[in-house]
């Protein structure tokens, strides 16, 4: 499908086609490339899909006819919630997440649910229990992780949009990967209900897509104000294009790329910093000294929430039980047998974290560097308006070449976790290819500055033109 | 790590002894990554405390309960129930 998600709605708004034309093409799609690709855990029934196509025929709505790839920690009610875990492998979602419920009013459908690493842990999806998902464009590379499904789905153009959550950057880390945009809300600016807690401080749900503008009318429907997400922020909707004024001036850290970044990110790095320079946004050197550290600040303050978050999976209530005669027992050999080895170790480091005697030396120390972190960047927003870094330290990797060194992998996410740490809203824009492989931008935003963000993404986007297809070697 | 197999106990998980000597590896290889906090040391003594520093939680709202009608679908979720009621194996201490 070469057609974007906005002209996909603008033709259907049109009667120039109808959304069961539209679903059909996606489906032949999907017959040629996600064998290849390995996007999907959940697909649902074709004929369900033609039917409630037909339905959408008459309705109308924001995104009429959008043909969503959901990430499998989101509750689609009637559909699994597998979270990529062999524990949840046959959890059935009892009810709808409120973005979900959001994107259907608006007449969008739901295609199926996306492969993940395991309870979003990892950076490339290979954590998932089922199936490697491969990046579009090599598919003997890792499409980045932790929503690499929905990232994946998008490249490949096997859905016209895809949530994803992102907790350190696996929103804006995968797009990057994938070659596609990738957008993370600053935190409290779309409900988390129903998505499956990793994280609560830090998680927030957001779209990829193909363009900017995609994301855009994605945002302007998902984000506002929930009763069931006590941390859902009262803020007004996503204004659009044309009431917003251009940011003036965008900050860089040159001091970041000092920690083993490939030569070709920092080379289109300041290629983008001319881009910026070309469209009249004023450049800026900034300094974020703390930022160094957001990878500690993350592992440690993430993990503790993890230990707390995922003590829910006890085999008693739901998910899978291992048969042991006593209840502590049944337990530990549930867990022992449920979650993956990456699962496991950050479990145990977060129950390290917060364990009496080391509280004060990790978790709370921690907390207070998140604090100089986010004294950061306040201070370089009061200077800017917006950050430029690359998304990602390296180009996608081969897969299974880091899945086994957990440190190689968490660097992955260096440039996205403390954009988390602070709350921020940061979008992932495909800027340029080397060796064949997409390179991402990251622009960063104050707190609830998303338009500002997306227009300067737009405006980026319109100077790249046409962003090469994926081209699906090495199968 | 001397401790490890009591962390396996607090986290509730059981692994095998191949698996256990993996895991604390791993965990030792991160953990002596995180010691470069260390650095800032002076600077955090300016800071007070940890909980000043949890801003994004200030604005957390209470829960509201509310009745829910889809109690079937929730039981189906269950590994093992009798009846209308989740079952357990008994709790013997030993754990």
């Amino acid at each position: 499908m070469k057609l974007t998600l906005s002209e996909i709605v603008k033709g259907i708004q049109e009667k120039k086609f109808s959304p069961r034309e539209v679903l059909q093409g996606y489906l032949e799609r999907i017959d040629a490339f996600e064998e290849k690709v390995r996007a999907f855990i959940t697909l649902r029934p074709r004929e369900e899909l033609l039917a409630e196509a037909e339905k959408i025929s008459s309705a109308s709505g924001a995104l009429v006819g959008a043909l969503v790839a959901v990430k499998d920690n989101l509750n689609v009610q009637g559909l699994k919630t597998t979270c990529g875990s062999k524990m949840l492998k046959d959890y059935q979602a009892t009810y709808e997440a409120t973005v979900v419920k959001r994107l259907k009013a608006e007449g969008a459908l739901i295609l199926g649910k996306t492969n993940m690493d395991e309870f979003a842990f990892g950076s490339s999806t290979e954590n998932s229990s089922f199936q490697v998902t491969r990046n579009p464009y090599d598919l003997t590379r890792v499409p980045g992780g932790s929503s690499g499904g929905s990232a994946a789905a998008v490249s490949a153009g096997l859905c016209s949009l895809a949530l994803g959550s992102d907790t350190g950057g696996s929103i804006r880390q995968p797009a990057a990967f994938c070659g596609v945009v990738g957008f993370k809300p600053t935190y409290g600016r779309v409900s988390r209900y129903g998505l499956v807690a990793f994280a609560s401080s830090l998680d927030q749900v957001g779209p990829l897509s193909k363009t900017v503008d995609d994301a855009w009318l994605a945002m302007s429907v998902i984000c506002g104000l929930d009763p069931q997400d006590p941390t859902s922020s009262a803020t007004t909707k996503i204004k659009p294009r044309h009431q917003i004024v251009r940011p003036k001036s965008i900050g860089y850290c040159p001091d970041l790329l000092n920690e083993g970044i490939d030569e070709e990110i920092k080379k289109a790095f300041y290629q983008a910093i001319t881009l910026c320079q070309d469209l009249g946004i004023k450049t800026r050197e900034v300094h974020l000294p703390h930022i160094k550290y957001g990878l500690s600040v993350y592992y440690l303050l993430a993990t503790s929430e993890v230990s707390s978050n995922l003590a829910r999976f006890d085999g008693l209530r739901y998910g899978l039980r291992m048969p042991e005669d006593d209840y502590q027992q049944m337990i530990a050999s549930t867990r022992g047998a449920g979650f993956g080895r990456e699962v496991k170790r950050r479990i145990l480091l977060g129950t390290f974290a917060l364990s009496s005697g080391y509280y004060q030396d990790y978790y709370l120390k921690a907390k207070k560097v998140q604090e100089l972190i986010r004294r950061d960047f306040q201070a370089a927003f009061a200077e800017v308006d917006l950050l430029l870094m690359p998304t990602t330290p390296t180009l996608p990797f081969k897969v299974t070449t880091q899945s086994e060194e957990p440190l190689k992998m968490y660097k992955a996410d260096l440039f996205t976790i403390p954009v988390n740490l602070a709350g921020l809203p940061a979008i992932s824009l495909p800027f340029s290819l080397a060796q064949g492989l997409p390179i991402g931008m990251q622009i960063i935003g104050k707190h609830f500055a998303e338009e500002e963000v997306l227009t300067a993404a737009w405006l980026m986007e319109k100077e790249i033109s046409v962003f090469p297809e994926p081209t699906f070697v090495g199968g | 790590m001397k401790e490890f197999k009591q962390l396996l106990k607090l986290a509730a998980i059981k692994v095998s002894p191949e698996e256990s000597k993996l895991l604390e590896q791993d965990i030792q290889g991160v953990i002596s990554y995180f010691a470069r906090l260390n650095e800032l040391e002076e600077e955090l003594k300016a800071l007070e405390s940890g909980e000043e520093t949890n801003q994004q939680m200030s604005f957390l709202r209470e829960d509201i309960a509310q009745p829910y009608a889809n109690l079937k679908a929730i039981r189906q979720n269950f590994p093992e129930s009798s009846g209308e009621y989740l079952t357990s194996p008994p709790v013997s201490g030993e754990g």
